[in-house]
């Protein structure tokens, strides 16, 4: 059985645009949640944006500022850079790969284009601003950026896609298809998305509260997380740890909600710890999706009542750190539940202060490290019932 | 790798449309009452959900009660008449209260999880969204599932042209002497055979961006060779051809190339146009003509290519 390590991570989020940067503010339990300051948007709420202009980003990237290029593309191509620098790659394999999700696509640069476009299609909006629009883009972009040529691929299952780019990727390893995987994703902030959960009403006015019983809703954010994925036969560095569990179910109840027990949850959760070969009382942390909707929170809390019973391991979200990074949030938290496993992090849950009536849990609320931790789950759940965990493992 | 097979194919028929006066290749919409009863859901879905909902349950038939493994899409454009229905809204209204149905479902995975809920398939689902090479990616993730002991995997494939989609892609040159289209097929895979399969994948390959007509020929040899095939074995050819003049010359040098026998050539895009996804109407149309005119053993092979983003390669037996 060939098995899937992690040799190397990249993470950019509204609290850095490096590992070091991200861990930095975990330890300091310093929130990247505030104003608005690229969107010009109308809605008075709190994001989790990256600290940087688009032209901040471009400089980041050595690239020229007055390049059209999605915001989607600049926050995957610094945090696949990271990764692939990380994991001490040399691109004379041919057989590396890429696989990126992505919810939103181009979306932020083709959300300038139409507003123009309406009004004139024969000749409105700016060509070079709807180019990007489609979400393999971005999967494009970073590919050339790093010059991979191997196989690429692209994968959108909203909230839960970068789990599943993540998951591909083991299985494209495990089937020999690959060697070497650059796996994760991007998202960035945009209009269309802050209004499509403002119109859900999902929307947290203040920084979230993942987990509270006064939680109010959810702060969306941006960003990108990848992971490099080695086979044991040519690892390019000392791993950080293995991914030994993974899962993609639905839970088909609701295109945009979930079952009050967590029907999906637990099944993701579940399959994820068979494929292990795991029990759940061997699970030492668990990053939860923790989103801070009424819903998700209560739905997710209850599948782990139900999969861990009163013996429920520390737990935490990081969402009132980064906010829901969507397409993107497996991939950053992916990195996070790694450096969890290689050095023994706990993470604050940020604003928790009472338990979930009748629910009875309590997430870790201070940092923690050097923790005993050989195995730690982490949950992704999205629109359309895509549901999805993953497992990483200490190295035996 | 276990044998896949092709167990049962949905397609619909083409009709002749048009934006602006422009000639364009458009699914002729079936009667969707009929097909999908659940007058809610129906209600709520745009057209392409409708074409992608319709198509699914078509190809399962009468076996909608199959015990599926894996429910695995593939899309360039995504949802775009709900995509573009909220943007306008949220431009209109200037960011105030919107209709949050549209934003529901202009997520690229609508239509997998769509199924999966008319369906109650709690298993895989999964959603490729990566341009022309999209349907490859879903297939090769099916033929992955069935290896790993799964054994019926639903993969589909859906793109709509709209009025919008069709103005930006005419400006930015696409449709220049190249028909626009769209197109929703469906594919039922399984690694046992039934009575009525009706061919078998053997393999696939993505070929890097840049080619021309020297690497695309050497990259089939070398592909065939795989499968202890040459050229001279193939009974069917089908070819992306789609009028661009670059492109379809790196076609016809590669047929030249290739020194085929008896091999009958498929031009698939003359019928569905050019759209992300097309590859998907040339499967169908592969194995119809293989199934249909060919001995039992024979082989079929599809090239589609994309100098741009990536081109492919799909052998087929009857």
């Amino acid at each position: 059985m060939i098995k899937v390590f992690v040799t190397g991570v990249g993470v950019i989020s509204a609290i850095g645009t490096c590992l070091d940067e991200n861990m930095q503010a975990l330890r300091l339990e310093k929130t990247g949640i505030g104003v608005d300051k690229y969107l010009s948007t109308k809605l008075q709420v709190p994001v989790g944006q990256v600290k940087y202009s688009n032209e901040e980003l471009k400089s980041l990237l050595g690239l020229n500022t007055d390049c059209i290029i999605s915001r989607t593309a600049l926050l995957g191509m610094l945090a696949a850079k990271e990764a692939i620098i990380d994991a001490n790659l040399e691109f004379k394999t041919q057989k590396i790969g890429l696989i990126s999700a992505t919810s939103v696509g181009g979306i932020d640069l083709s959300e300038n284009f139409y507003k123009s476009f309406r009004e004139d299609p024969n000749s409105g909006g700016n060509l070079e601003e709807v180019l990007m629009h489609d979400c393999s883009a971005s999967t494009l972009a970073i590919a050339q950026h790093l010059g991979i040529e191997g196989f690429t691929s692209t994968i959108s299952t909203a909230c839960s896609s970068a789990s599943n780019a993540i998951m591909l990727g083991a299985r494209m390893i495990k089937a020999g298809m690959l060697d070497t995987v650059l796996v994760g994703g991007t998202d960035a902030l945009c209009r269309f998305t802050l209004n499509g959960f403002n119109s859900l009403k999902l929307l947290d006015e203040e920084v979230c509260r993942p987990f509270d019983q006064n939680r109010k809703g959810l702060n969306l954010g941006e960003g990108a997380g990848f992971l490099v994925l080695q086979d044991e036969s040519c690892l390019s560095r000392t791993p950080y740890c293995e991914l030994t569990g993974y899962s993609n179910v639905n839970e088909a109840y609701h295109q945009a909600g979930s079952t009050a027990e967590g029907d999906g949850a637990f099944a993701a959760m579940t399959e994820a710890l068979r494929v292990a070969g795991l029990q759940p009382s061997e699970i030492d942390y668990v990053n939860v999706h923790g989103t801070g909707t009424p819903t998700n929170d209560s739905s997710e809390g209850n599948a782990l009542k139900r999969l861990f019973g009163n013996q429920v391991p520390a737990f935490s979200s990081v969402k009132s750190y980064i906010g829901h990074t969507l397409g993107a949030s497996e991939g950053i938290e992916a990195v996070y539940s790694v450096l969890s496993v290689a050095k023994g992090y706990i993470y604050p849950n940020l604003n928790f202060e009472d338990s979930m009536v009748g629910l009875n849990l309590y997430p870790a609320t201070k940092w923690e490290e050097n923790a005993r931790i050989k195995h730690v789950l982490s949950n992704s759940f999205g629109f359309g019932g895509n549901n999805s965990s993953l497992v990483f493992s200490a190295i035996k | 790798m276990k044998p896949i097979y092709i167990n049962k194919i949905s397609s619909f028929d083409y009709t002749v449309g048009e934006y602006t006066g422009i000639p364009c290749a458009k699914i002729a919409d079936p009667d969707y009452k009929s097909i999908i009863s659940n007058a809610n859901m129906r209600r709520r879905m745009s057209r392409v959900i409708k074409m992608g909902v319709s198509s699914a349950l078509i190809c399962l038939g009468n076996q909608a009660d199959i015990a599926l493994d894996g429910i695995i899409t593939a899309t360039g454009w995504g949802c775009l008449e709900d995509t573009e229905k909220f943007l306008n809204d949220m431009i209109k209204y200037d960011e105030g209260s919107l209709n949050p149905t549209t934003f529901i479902q202009s997520t690229f995975n609508t239509i997998g999880a769509q199924i999966a809920l008319l369906l109650s398939a709690k298993a895989y689902n999964m959603t490729y969204v990566h341009r022309s090479l999209s349907l490859e990616s879903a297939l090769t993730d099916a033929m992955l599932l069935l290896n790993e002991g799964k054994q019926n995997v639903l993969v589909g494939a859906f793109d709509e042209l709209t009025s919008s989609s069709f103005t930006t892609l005419r400006r930015l040159g696409i449709y220049r002497n190249c028909l626009a289209g769209e197109g929703v097929n469906f594919f039922l895979l399984g690694t046992d055979k039934t009575d009525t399969t009706l061919a078998q994948i053997k393999g696939l390959t993505t070929l890097p961006t840049g080619t021309n007509s020297d690497s695309v020929s050497e990259s089939v040899i070398r592909f065939l060779s795989v499968y202890g095939l040459h050229p001279s074995d193939l009974s069917l050819i089908a070819l992306g051809k789609n009028g661009k003049l670059a492109s379809d010359r790196i076609y016809d040098e590669v047929i030249s190339i290739l020194a085929l026998k008896d091999a009958s050539v498929l031009l698939f895009k003359q019928t569905c146009g050019e759209y992300p996804t097309a590859m998907a109407f040339g499967l169908v149309k592969t194995v119809e003509q293989l199934s249909s005119n060919s001995e039992v053993g024979s082989y079929a092979l599809l090239l589609n290519i994309d100098e741009a983003f990536g081109s492919s390669l799909i052998l087929i037996q009857h």
